[in-house]
């Protein structure tokens, strides 16, 4: 009689910066390469057709112990997600997720940034971490602190000019991330600062 | 995102996504709908021309059409419109879960006008046999979205 | 004679639309059999009745303007074509559900670009769209679409680029170098319908300063 597949185990779902990973532990056979399908169910699907899972997107048959669910959650709510392994024409039970996964709990690093400057243009350059993102960021001349000025900037990846800056006066920059689908926003980054060479004018 | 003004009850709603998502599957789901004599979100019910007061009422019942009705009647083998009926159908529960705090806080009045506007909405729907007014009704979600888009 | 089903005396019957003007379009059979004739037919969604486009009727051509008969916003149209060959052979057939809110596409932008010494300023003109209200005033892109906005970039040098962007439709781009050429590009974008134009492009050179000459 042939031994039951085993379930994949351990399972847990690592998510930073809506990039949403679900893992486990892999299911070891001596000289065997088992694969495993991913599956997953909303809020609505538990609660109006709970027989109904669905094919994850990127890991319907799948090698790694791992799979990038990011695609298939797209709304704010609840989502089960369960594993099984497959071994040739053998497949192990299903494995729950313990507790449903929500986007809204996905941790927000701060944004990576690169403040440059482009003759007397300050500019900054936010990482580009996906359509979902919006960057606050918020700048201000170093001796004019309660002065500050902000801008939102749709999407990083592109050098965007904040301000033409005054000879020999340091401006500096922080920016944090926002994430309007799930009504969060990181921290602010660490500022940085730049000054264009020359004399400095006269504060007015 | 867009905010939803509905009388006093305010939703934040991402109807940008939800429209992407449904012009994935549109014309797929207009197609399989081969009665075009016949309309069932009519512009004599439509929530933009409904009294500000009445709006949430009115897309709480209609909401609730499509949660209780069409989503888990809409039958496809494709796993392309699988995914994206789950996507529609949990964001049409979040902003149902959002409209049901405006009714906890008696901001969500059910009034004569949309009480008559939705009965005959689904005096239409009930018009066809169910699996057919779930293919009808889910091919009309862009006139709904239009309406929220209107209701301001 | 009764005229037989021949489906492929037709192909691709769609709707092309571009800031609201409504043009269906057809394929025919390749063109080995002159002679076959194309009517066409629009309905609103929802409505029993085919009606007949005038001025498309028995046509050769394949392409037919409905932009009046589609023009409502608020509706929704199906439009169908029969084609009639001269053998007696014939087909029908029919376009997806269309709207011209969710279908069109977006033109470029119609923009002046002025430079001066050391700024562009770039001037988007309102663009006019066949839409009209029912008290008869010609609706503009702008006014149709309550979220649409000018995405406008300033191409410093190959590496940079300086953006500027919202609804009004005066923008100047300032601090920059005299006597130097700058490529500008402008976009309208909708994000509502996810729609977005192909850009206006301008080559334009600052002036040179002559200030100390």
């Amino acid at each position: 009689e042939v031994a039951a597949l085993p379930a994949p185990q351990n399972l847990s779902v690592h998510s930073t910066n809506m990039k949403h990973l679900l893992m486990w532990s892999p299911v070891v056979l001596a000289e065997e390469t088992v694969y495993y399908s991913v599956e997953y169910q909303g809020e609505y699907e538990s609660l109006y057709t709970s027989h109904i899972w669905i094919p994850s997107k990127w890991c319907s048959l799948t090698e790694g112990p791992e799979c990038d669910v990011s695609d298939d959650i797209t709304a704010t709510v609840p989502y089960n997600l369960r594993v099984r392994a497959i071994l040739g024409s053998q497949t192990s039970a299903w494995s729950i997720l313990e507790e449903p996964f929500n986007r809204n709990s996905t941790i927000l690093t701060l944004p990576g940034m690169k403040v440059s400057k482009d003759g007397f243009h300050l500019v900054i350059e936010l990482e580009d971490l996906g359509p979902q993102f919006e960057f606050l960021v918020v700048y201000w001349r170093k001796e004019l602190v309660t002065k500050e000025h902000d801008k939102v900037v749709r999407r990083g990846g592109i050098p965007v000019p904040l301000e033409t800056m005054e000879p020999g006066a340091p401006y500096c920059v922080k920016a944090q991330a926002l994430v309007k689908a799930i009504g969060r926003n990181s921290a602010f980054s660490q500022e940085e600062c730049v000054e264009v060479q020359g004399e400095a004018l006269p504060l007015m | 995102l867009k905010i939803l003004h509905l009388g006093s009850c305010v939703i934040v709603t991402n109807l940008q996504e939800i429209q992407s998502e449904f012009s994935e599957i549109r014309d797929s789901v207009q197609a399989s709908d081969k009665n075009i004599d016949f309309r069932i979100l009519r512009n004599t019910g439509s929530l933009q021309d409904t009294e500000p007061s009445d709006r949430c009422c009115l897309l709480r019942h209609l909401l609730r059409l499509y949660l209780d009705r069409v989503f888990k009647n809409y039958q496809t083998s494709d796993y392309h419109t699988l995914r994206k009926l789950s996507s529609l159908a949990n964001s049409f529960l979040t902003m149902k879960k959002d409209l049901q705090l405006c009714h906890a806080y008696m901001t969500c009045h059910c009034g004569e006008e949309a009480t008559e506007k939705y009965r005959q909405i689904l005096s239409h729907f009930e018009q066809l046999e169910p699996q057919a007014a779930a293919v009808k009704v889910l091919g009309e979600l862009d006139i709904l979205l239009r309406w929220m888009d209107e209701a301001e | 004679h009764m005229a037989e089903d021949s489906p492929e005396l037709l192909q691709h019957v769609k709707f092309q639309s571009s800031n609201f003007e409504n043009i269906l379009t057809w394929d025919g059979k390749p063109e080995s059999i002159p002679g076959t004739v194309y009517s066409v037919e629009y309905k609103m969604y929802g409505e029993p009745e085919w009606l007949a486009k005038v001025g498309c009727q028995q046509i050769t051509q394949k392409s037919c303007n409905l932009t009046m008969e589609t023009g409502n916003l608020t509706e929704l149209y199906y439009a169908r074509v029969t084609a009639i060959s001269s053998g007696g052979w014939s087909a029908t057939k029919m376009t997806e559900r269309f709207n011209s809110l969710q279908h069109t596409t977006i033109k470029p932008p119609d923009v002046t670009c002025v430079p001066q010494v050391r700024s562009i300023q770039m001037i988007v003109h309102p663009t006019p769209t066949p839409v009209h209200t029912t008290d008869g005033h010609q609706l503009t892109l702008e006014e149709i679409f309550q979220d649409l906005f000018y995405r406008l970039e300033l191409h410093v040098n190959h590496t940079y680029q300086m953006h500027l962007g919202g609804k009004q439709r005066e923008f100047e781009f300032s601090g920059l170098t005299p006597d130097t050429e700058f490529l500008g590009s402008i976009v309208i974008s909708v994000p509502t319908w996810s729609k977005e134009s192909a850009p206006y492009v301008c080559r334009v050179k600052t002036l040179p300063d002559r200030t100390w000459t």
